[in-house]
């Protein structure tokens, strides 16, 4: 017996323990065998014999699956061992692409305020003196157009400057209640280190009946959003000037980088301006029928924001697919 | 505009405030805030006067100087032209550091003893100057000889560089700026000092006559004096030169000085410019004919454009013998309404004029005067000549409720009365206590509506200290079609990125001579920009393609081999109407070199674009076309049909092009995005049977399209055959003209699992058909 346990046991692979079982437990194998000398023993004997023989053979089945379970999952082990790789050899430069960091950031902003109940309005790139700067309280000979230089066709139409000029369509086409924004391209007539002719705004407009809508209202949206946007900054507001907007102010964050402490990027003063914004300007609502109502609006560069929250160095890398800088992204 | 600490204390005593708290103050109220630079003289540089002054013996260009430095006397070399005997100049001592890092040491020049340095403007950190050494006077303080320069405070300033909007004219002087900075300091404005005339004076009547025409705009003040000595006092050229304006002529500085100062408009003329013979002058002021006034001299001749610009010949300096002083204002918005567009030559007061300069020009005058006499010798004549307009007064009416509403919180009334008196309003209430009536002050053209004095309020009060508040709205459905635009193209910008391609951006313009040579429309002239910024942006796209040739040209020469580019943008047509296209171009290796491809992948080919691309917008079918271009190779050319509608077209671009790049193989596509499918997808009844497949090689001509084979089959085959492709093509010399085709076919039935024979019958008709209509045999 103890042979044959042994040999269970030493078995190396299916077919031997088939052979084994065989020998056990077959037609001509040892239990058939010993059951059949069952036949000449007494009834008292018969009774002590067979009951050790069950044992025996409850025993022998046991181990016999056991090993053969065994020896099933070395199979199935070794068959994957085969197939088996060397994880290292990965090659992570993948064929993944990515989204443009630009894109990105104008997404995040969108959702934020899609989140906050404002609708997305679009308006063409092509416009006119009158959405673009007359309607907007920039009358021909206002100082403040020189603050943004501008492309001009030879009809004498222009490329907007600014995405507020969709305010305007945005507040002749609907009535008021109002709560939108609009992201989009625009230009200027501008191009160095830090000027590109074309980059990217996302504006905002509410508009309600009058009373409704304080300066207070504006500092709670952009605060959240710029949080949002930001994490733990501090925000703070700056009395400013925009000739479509009054009271107007513009909008700072504590430096990102150095928290407030003062660095390169913010010029020492540990502030970094971000966004402009106001109380809408009496005469923008005149320029378009409006009556009692009241109304904030705000403003913001796209790839200012995504080059802080992405520490993008050079702002002209931007727009020249440069996979130096988009693979970064994957 | 540049202000300084000191020059500021000249209005408002700032004396116990911190430059931080300044600055941080300007921020707060609007004023912001560029950068601060401190000046701090170093130590061992002392008051000294040279008492005498001889050339050196051995050496044409320097002087020996005997200084006296109170205590001590030195002998100093200095090599500038301009100093002289009597002098007053700054002494750098031996053992004194300058900001340059040079240290001050005992030596000998050409062989005479020098012991110590006199010193330029620049040579101590401050901003240059005259050419030579600084020459005191009495206007920086007594000077105490060996007393230290770093005890003068009007020298050891803090400069501050402020910027201002567009709105406040009424800053562009160190007095408005005072002005503001006491509203939230709470501190008074000094008063000018005025200096009584002195008796006996001539009056100006005997030289000077003035005649303006009636339709004048503007506002004027003359005085007249004449000359014995013209100095400027050196604080002044200090402070101009702080300001970045110091000016060759003194007369020119005292002008520009006190123009700076006050905000006020002044220019000198020459006397003779009015005369003819007589000694009396006539200054005619007339309406140009472009509605700008204008100062005319003798002959009928123009000397100015008020508030713009003044001819050279006219202007005095400080040899003219007698000078015509001119103090002038001009509302703003008659100044920008009448030389906008118009290319009027202007100096530095249309800056000025156009935003606003200060109405008071007795103001003006008397601090110009004031200055002027500090170090200069002249004959002021008695009295003035003056052309005044009324200036328009701006009264507003507030409801404080309202107001309170605006900011959302109510401000105290006395603090709100407050600010707005130490602004200059006038504030009055009549009969209700909640309707407030102000006068705007004349310096303040910005100012014309009640949201105007609530910013005024809130800048004062400081933004951030309003407490923010939600505002409560109704609900409302923002889903618009721009929203559903944005998220149909959000789709696609995602579906792009995962199939392995990178999101560009590029400016919507482009260079006419290179989209004219790729055969691609161009905007009507007439509708052209006008004002290009470069040559290589002198048109808008129409298309993506040119800038993504060029990107991809570009990620080449960085070392890239795989370049897969996509951007979804607006192209403009020939009338500059907008349109959105999604562009993709992918150049070279399909992927990067790995395991799998043994270092060497495949370059991109028409099909594994193609796949990619339908992995993006889903099915599609390919047509052929016609190129009408010259981007791409009319061999490999698909336009991209989506049912019976055609939305853009791939195809490889043309080898001249490649060539021309130095690109590798490369593939492009376009399409139209507002054709591109968006939103509910309708399933249709499928069988619950078994599908069986069949492949059949056949004898196919090579110049059948399979298009066409393949639409013949589905038009004849019964409604079992479900699917067929092209899984296999072999040539061989010996089927000719022909080429193996081998296709996979695919049945099922709605109804029931198909039996072999149906199929067989099937295929048995279809192979009847195609013999018949294109003489196509089975292998």
């Amino acid at each position: 017996m103890k042979k044959i346990i042994k040999s269970v046991n030493s078995c190396e692979s299916l077919k031997e323990l088939e052979a084994i079982r065989v020998s056990l437990f077959g037609k001509k194998g040892y239990f058939a065998a010993e059951f059949a000398k069952m036949k000449s023993l007494s009834d008292e004997e018969r009774k002590d014999f067979a009951q050790n023989l069950n044992r025996d053979k409850e025993d022998f089945l046991t181990l016999l699956n056991n090993k053969k379970l065994e020896l099933e999952a070395e199979a199935i082990a070794y068959e994957m061992k085969k197939d088996g790789v060397d994880v290292t050899l990965f090659n992570k430069d993948s064929n993944a692409g990515a989204i443009h960091p630009v894109m990105d950031t104008m997404d995040k902003i969108i959702e934020y305020f899609v989140a906050m109940n404002f609708s997305i309005e679009e308006g063409p790139l092509v416009e006119d003196d009158f959405h673009n700067f007359e309607a907007l309280n920039l009358p021909k000979y206002h100082p403040a157009r020189d603050m943004q230089d501008t492309f001009y066709f030879e009809d004498g139409m222009l490329l907007r400057t600014h995405t507020s000029p969709v305010q305007i369509r945005t507040m002749l086409k609907q009535k008021p209640p109002i709560r939108m924004i609009c992201p989009g391209a625009v230009f200027r007539r501008d191009y160095d280190l830090t000027h590109t002719p074309m980059f990217h705004q996302v504006e905002g407009l509410v508009v309600e009946e009058a009373g409704k809508v304080s300066f207070a209202n504006l500092k709670f949206i952009l605060e959240d959003f710029l949080k949002y946007m930001f994490g733990d900054v501090q925000v703070r507001f700056r009395p400013s000037f925009f000739p479509f907007t009054e009271p107007s102010t513009e909008v700072d964050i504590s430096c990102i980088f150095c928290k407030g402490e003062g660095c390169r990027v913010c010029s020492h003063t540990g502030w970094l301006e971000v966004l402009g914004s106001g109380y809408v300007d009496p005469n923008v609502f005149k320029a378009v029928g409006y009556e009692n109502v009241s109304g904030y609006a705000f403003g913001l560069g796209v790839e200012r924001f995504a080059m802080l929250l992405h520490k993008i160095p050079d702002l002209r890398s931007l727009f020249e697919g440069d996979l130096r800088l988009l693979e970064q992204f994957r | 505009m540049i202000i300084t600490r000191e020059w500021l204390k000249e209005w408002i005593d700032i004396s116990k405030i911190s430059t931080e708290e300044i600055c941080k103050t300007l921020n707060d109220i609007g004023l912001e805030v560029d950068s601060v630079q401190t000046i701090r003289i170093p130590a061992n540089v002392v008051i000294g006067k040279v008492l005498t002054c001889n050339k050196h013996p051995d050496a044409d260009k320097l002087n020996v100087c005997e200084v006296d430095l109170g205590n001590e006397v030195k002998q100093i070399v200095c090599g500038a032209k301009n100093v002289a005997q009597g002098q007053y100049v700054a002494v750098s001592k031996v053992g004194a550091i300058l900001p340059n890092g040079l240290e001050i040491k005992e030596a000998k020049l050409r062989g005479v003893a020098s012991s110590g340095m006199i010193c330029s403007s620049s040579e101590l950190g401050l901003p240059a100057m005259e050419d030579g050494i600084m020459v005191f006077d009495s206007s920086i303080g007594k000077l105490v000889l060996g007393k230290e320069l770093c005890e003068y405070p009007l020298i050891n300033d803090d400069i501050i560089e402020i910027e201002l909007t567009a709105n406040r004219g009424d800053c562009l002087s160190i007095h408005g700026v005072a002005r503001d900075l006491s509203v939230p300091f709470d501190l008074d404005i000094n008063a000018l000092e005025i200096k009584e005339e002195e008796d006996n004076q001539l009056g100006i009547g005997r030289v000077l006559n003035v005649v303006a025409h009636e339709k004048v705009d503007g506002s004027f003040l003359f005085k007249v004096y004449d000359k014995k000595e013209i100095k400027s006092p050196f604080l002044v050229d200090l402070r101009l030169a702080f300001a970045d304006l110091y000016k060759k002529d003194p007369l020119d500085r005292v002008l520009q000085y006190a123009t700076y100062a006050t905000g006020v408009l002044l220019r000198a003329y020459s006397h003779n410019c009015f005369t003819t013979q007589q000694e009396k002058a006539t200054v005619r002021i007339k309406k140009h004919t472009n509605g700008l006034d204008a100062v005319f001299g003798s002959n009928s001749q123009m000397l100015s454009f008020v508030g713009i610009s003044q001819i050279d010949e006219c202007k005095a300096t400080c040899e003219d013998e007698r000078v015509v002083l001119e103090a002038n204002y001009t509302h703003p918005k008659i100044i920008s309404q009448n030389s906008a567009n118009k290319k009027i030559d202007s100096d530095k007061h249309l800056y000025r004029s156009s935003r606003g300069s200060e109405p008071d020009l007795d103001f003006g005058m008397n601090y110009f005067l004031n200055v002027l006499k500090e170090k200069s010798n002249v004959m002021i004549y008695a009295g003035t000549q003056q052309v005044l307009q009324d200036i328009h007064e701006t009264h507003i009416t507030i409801n404080l409720e309202e107001l309170a509403l605006m900011i959302g919180e109510e401000i105290d009334k006395n603090t709100i009365i407050k600010i707005l008196q130490r602004l200059g309003f006038g504030v009055s209430f009549k009969n209700e206590q909640n309707i407030m009536h102000v006068k705007v002050p004349t310096c303040r053209h910005d100012i014309l509506n009640e949201q105007d004095v609530c910013e005024e309020i809130v800048r004062i009060v400081g933004i951030d200290n309003i407490r923010s508040k939600p505002l409560v709205f109704a609900e409302r459905n923002k889903i618009n079609s721009a929203y559903e635009s944005f998220k149909k193209r959000q789709m696609y910008r995602y579906k792009a990125v995962g199939v392995g391609f990178y999101e560009t951006l590029h400016f919507v313009f482009d260079d006419l001579s290179r989209i004219e040579k790729y055969g691609l429309k161009t905007v009507y002239k007439k509708r052209e920009l006008s004002n290009p910024i470069t040559q290589e942006l002198n048109t808008l796209r129409t298309s993506l393609i040119p800038n993504l040739l060029d990107s991809a040209s570009r990620n080449l020469k960085f070392g890239k081999k795989s370049i897969r580019l996509f951007e979804t943008g607006i192209v403009f047509d020939r009338s500059r109407d907008e349109s959105l296209k999604l562009g993709f171009i992918f150049s070279g290796d399909v992927e990067s070199e790995k395991i799998s491809n043994h270092g060497k992948p495949a370059q991109i080919d028409f099909f594994t674009f193609a796949q990619k691309i339908s992995s993006i917008i889903g099915d599609f079918e390919l047509e052929k076309g016609v190129v009408t271009d010259n981007l791409s190779s009319p061999y490999e050319f698909a336009r991209v049909m989506i049912g019976e509608e055609e939305v853009g077209f791939i195809s490889r671009v043309h080898l001249e092009i490649e060539r021309e790049l130095d690109l590798p193989r490369t593939y492009i596509c376009e399409l139209d995005v507002n054709k591109l499918p968006y939103g509910r997808k309708q399933a249709h009844m499928y069988s619950k049977f078994q599908l069986s497949s069949r492949d059949l090689s056949l004898m196919v001509p090579k110049t059948l399209e399979f298009g066409i084979l393949k639409n013949f089959i589905l038009a004849q085959a019964p409604q079992e055959l479900l699917k067929i492709y092209p899984i296999d093509i072999y040539e061989s010399e010996e089927f000719g003209e022909n080429i193996s085709l081998t296709l996979k076919l695919q049945f099922q039935s709605l109804e029931k699992t198909l039996e072999d024979e149906e199929i067989n019958k099937i295929i048995e008709d279809l192979l009847f058909n195609i013999k018949e209509k294109f003489g196509i045999t089975i292998r």
